[in-house]
C-alpha cells in the first residue's frame, strides 16, 4: 500500500498550464532533487529547455554512462535516487550499463530519456530505441509517460519505488511529444515507498534459538546494511554479542578493519581469516547479503557445517542460493531491533578467530625499489582517515582497495561489485564529491578503467569538482594478465598496455594539475601533495606489471582453497 | 520433463506483459503453454513452464515474479492440473 503525503504544490501557484517538460523540472524540484547529471540531445531537448526554470542543479558530463554512474554513486551516498538525463537513441543506450550496475547492486537511480514522439514509436526513427523493453531486466521498475498530466504522479511513483524497500533503478521514457504538449497540472504529491511486512515472529523465535545454540556463530555483513543505513546498529548488536564478523566487497566499512570482531573480507580475493572462519563455523548470521559466487566460491562448499538466519528486505533473496534455517524477510533495522542476539557459550571460538586473525597478518614488506600499491593504499586510508571516501574502477586495484584502505563506513567505498563495470571510478568520484563535499574524495583507477571514462576530466574541469585520482598504471589490463598467467599458461592475450598515453600530459591538457611517481621514497610526498590539493588533481603512480593479487580462491574452487603469492616472488 | 503450472495476476501497465514473461525465461524456465486474459486494469494468466534444469525451482521463480511492481499475485497450481480447468476457476 502507498502512503500518500499532502500536495508539495498547489496548481494556484503555477500557471494554468504548463509543458510537460516544465512539469519535469517542477516535479523534480518539488521532489527535492539537487542535481541531476545528464547530456543533451534532440528527444530531451524540451526538457533542457524547460530545466534553467527550475532549481535543480544540472551536471552536464562528457558521455551518457558517466551521468549513471555518477548518479550512481550519488544515490549510493545519500540513500535518495541519483538521477541521470539523456535523450533517445544512443543517449538512452549509453544509460545502460549504468543502470545495470544500480541494479547489480541495489542502489537508488531515476533514468529519465528522451524518446521520439508517439507517432514515431514504432518506426524505427531517427534515434529511436525502445530503451522501455532493453532496460526491463536491469531496473526495477519502468515506465512510458503517455500524457503530460501524468508526469508528476510517474515521477513521485519511480521515486518511491527507486529508494523503497531493495533500492534499484527506474527508468522513465518520455516521448518528446509528451514533453511539448501543455496540459492543466494536478496537484503533486510524493508517494511514499511501500511499508514492508513485519519481519515474522517464527523466523524471530528461529533466528534467537540458533544464535543460542551455536557455538561457532559469524555474521556475514552485506550491501544491504548500507542500503538500509543500519551500521550503526549492527555494530552496537557486534559489540555486544560477541560475535565475530566477516564481510562482503559491498559490507566493508559496517565494522573498521581494526575492530576486532572484524575478520575482514570473504571470498576471491578475501582475507585468509574471512575465509577460514566461514569454512569453520556453525551458524551464519547474514545480514543484507545474497551469497554472491566472488563471495561464496564454490557454493556446495561454502560455510559446509553452518545453519543459516538470512535476514533480507527482498523475500526472493531468502533460500536462494542457500538454504535458510531461519529466513527474516523484512527492514534489517526492523529486523534486527526484534531478535535478541544474545549468543551461548562461544569464548573457544571467539578465542579461536582472534589466533587466526593475528597470525595473518597483512604484510607491506614487498622487495625492490617500485611502489607497491597495497602500501600506498593503505597508507593513504590512515592519513586521510574518517573523510576517506573511494570510488574505484574494476580489477587488481579494486581488490587492493578492498583489501588494504580502511573504511570508516560502507558509504565511503563505492565500488561497482555486481555487474564489475570498468570505467566506473571517475564519474563515480564526482557523484560522490557532489554529494559530500565535506569529504575527501578519491577515483582510485587503473589504467585500463580510467580510459573508459577519462572524458570527465572535463567535467571535473568544467566544475573544478576537487576530486583526487590515484591512476595506479602497470601499462596492463592486470587482473587478466593474472588469469592469464594463473589459469591460461601464460598466453597474454590482450593485456598489453603499454602504449598507454602521458595521462600527466592527458590531465594537463583538460586543465587538471597533475604529477607522476614511480619510485617508492616518492610515495609519502605523492600524498601529501593529493591531500593537500584543493583542486583536481591526479597522481599517475606507475606500478610493477606482474604484481598479482593476492590470495586469490581459483574459479569455480572452495574458497578454503585459496593460492597465495609464492616465496620466490 | 514434468511441466509447471503457475498463475499470475497482474495490473495490465504498458509493459507488464513482456516484463513478467522475460523473469520467467531469465530465470531458467521455458514457457511451454500460456493463456491470459484481462478486464479492465486486472489481467491473468496461466503458463505451463518447461525448467532449463533440476536447479530451478518455481517457488523460486514465484518470488523473483512477486518483485515486479505490476505482479499482484502468483500461485504454484497442481502439476497435474490441465491449463483450461485453471483458466476456468480463474474465470469463476
Amino acid at each position: 500500500m502507498n502512503a500518500m503525503t499532502p500536495p508539495l504544490s498547489s496548481p494556484e501557484s503555477q500557471p494554468a498550464t504548463r509543458t510537460g517538460a516544465q512539469l519535469v523540472v517542477d516535479t523534480l524540484d518539488a521532489l527535492g532533487v539537487e542535481c541531476v547529471f545528464g547530456y543533451p540531445g534532440g528527444a530531451i531537448m524540451p526538457v533542457y529547455d524547460a530545466l534553467p526554470q527550475g532549481t535543480t542543479r544540472h551536471i552536464l558530463v562528457r558521455h551518457e554512462q558517466a551521468a549513471a554512474f555518477a548518479a550512481d554513486a550519488y544515490g549510493r551516498i545519500t540513500g535518495r535516487a541519483g538521477v541521470c538525463l539523456a535523450t533517445s537513441g544512443p543517449g538512452a543506450t549509453n544509460l545502460i550499463t549504468g543502470i545495470a550496475n544500480a541494479y547489480l547492486d541495489s542502489v537508488p537511480m531515476v533514468a529519465i530519456t528522451g524518446q521520439v514522439a508517439q507517432p514515431l514509436m514504432g518506426t524505427d526513427a531517427f534515434q529511436e530505441t525502445d530503451i522501455f523493453g532493453m532496460t526491463m531486466p536491469i531496473v526495477k521498475h519502468s515506465m512510458i509517460v503517455r500524457r503530460p498530466e501524468d508526469i508528476p504522479s510517474a515521477l513521485a511513483e519511480a521515486f518511491a519505488i527507486a529508494e523503497g524497500g531493495r533500492p534499484g533503478p527506474v527508468l522513465v521514457d518520455l516521448p518528446k511529444d509528451v514533453q511539448q504538449a501543455s496540459c492543466e497540472p494536478a496537484p503533486m504529491r510524493r508517494k511514499t515507498a511501500d511499508l514492508l511486512p513485519a519481519p515474522s515472529s517464527d523466523a524471530i523465535a528461529e533466528a534467537e534459538r540458533l544464535i543460542a545454540a551455536a557455538k561457532r556463530p559469524l555474521f556475514y555483513l552485506g550491501g544491504g546494511i548500507a542500503r538500509a543505513n543500519a551500521s550503526e546498529m549492527v555494530r552496537r548488536i557486534v559489540d555486544e554479542s560477541g560475535i565475530p564478523a566477516v564481510a562482503t566487497l559491498q559490507g566493508l566499512g559496517v565494522l573498521p578493519p581494526e575492530h576486532p570482531a572484524m575478520l575482514g573480507m570473504i571470498g576471491m580475493h578475501g582475507h585468509r581469516p574471512a575465509n577460514m572462519a566461514v569454512q569453520e563455523c556453525d551458524l551464519l548470521i547474514v545480514l543484507g547479503a545474497r551469497f554472491d559466487d566472488r563471495a561464496t566460491g564454490k557454493l556446495a562448499e561454502f560455510a559446509p557445517h553452518a545453519s543459516v538466519v538470512h535476514i533480507d528486505v527482498d523475500a526472493a533473496e531468502l533460500g536462494k542460493l542457500r538454504f535458510a534455517h531461519a529466513a527474516v524477510c523484512g527492514n534489517i533495522k526492523s529486523s534486527l531491533a526484534a531478535i535478541d542476539f544474545a549468543a551461548g557459550e562461544i569464548d573457544a571460538w571467539t578465542t579461536e578467530t582472534a589466533e587466526i586473525r593475528a597470525s595473518h597478518p597483512q604484510r607491506y614488506d614487498a622487495p625492490g625499489n617500485g611502489i607497491y600499491a597495497p602500501a600506498m593504499l593503505k597508507t593513504l586510508s590512515e592519513r586521510v582517515g574518517e573523510d576517506f571516501v573511494v570510488a574505484c574502477d574494476v580489477g587488481q586495484h579494486q581488490m587492493w582497495v578492498a583489501q588494504h584502505c580502511r573504511f570508516a563506513r560502507p558509504q565511503a567505498h563505492l565500488t561497482s561489485g555486481g555487474l564489475g563495470a570498468m570505467g566506473f571510478g571517475l564519474p563515480a568520484a564526482i557523484g560522490a564529491k557532489l554529494a559530500e563535499p565535506d569529504k575527501e574524495v578519491f577515483a582510485i583507477c587503473g589504467d585500463g578503467g580510467f580510459q573508459m571514462n577519462i572524458q570527465e576530466l572535463a567535467t571535473l574541469r568544467r566544475y573544478q569538482i576537487p576530486v583526487k585520482i590515484l591512476l595506479l598504471d602497470n601499462a596492463m589490463l592486470g587482473l587478466v594478465r593474472q588469469w592469464q598467467e594463473l589459469f591460461f599458461a601464460g598466453n597474454y592475450s590482450e593485456v598489453d598496455l603499454s602504449d598507454n598515453p602521458d595521462f600527466v600530459e592527458v590531465a594537463n591538457a583538460f586543465g587538471i594539475e597533475a604529477f607522476g611517481i614511480e619510485r617508492r621514497e616518492e610515495v609519502d610526498g605523492a600524498i601529501d601533495r593529493l591531500i593537500n590539493a584543493r583542486g583536481p588533481i591526479l597522481a599517475h603512480v606507475r606500478i610493477d606489471p606482474e604484481e598479482n593479487v593476492w590470495p586469490l580462491v581459483p574459479p569455480g574452487a572452495s574458497n578454503a582453497e585459496m593460492m597465495e603469492k609464492r616465496n620466490d616472488t | 520433463m514434468t511441466l509447471e503450472h503457475i498463475r499470475i495476476e497482474f495490473r495490465c501497465a504498458e509493459g507488464a506483459l513482456r516484463r513478467t514473461l522475460g523473469v520467467v525465461e531469465a530465470r531458467g524456465f521455458s514457457v511451454r503453454s500460456m493463456q491470459m486474459g484481462s478486464d479492465g486494469d486486472a489481467g491473468v494468466m496461466t503458463l505451463a513452464l518447461a525448467p532449463l534444469d533440476s536447479t530451478r525451482k518455481v517457488e523460486r521463480l514465484l518470488r523473483q515474479l512477486e518483485r515486479l511492481q505490476d505482479v499482484q499475485a502468483t500461485i504454484h497450481l497442481s502439476n497435474a492440473t490441465p491449463v483450461a480447468e485453471v483458466i476456468h476457476a480463474a474465470r469463476a
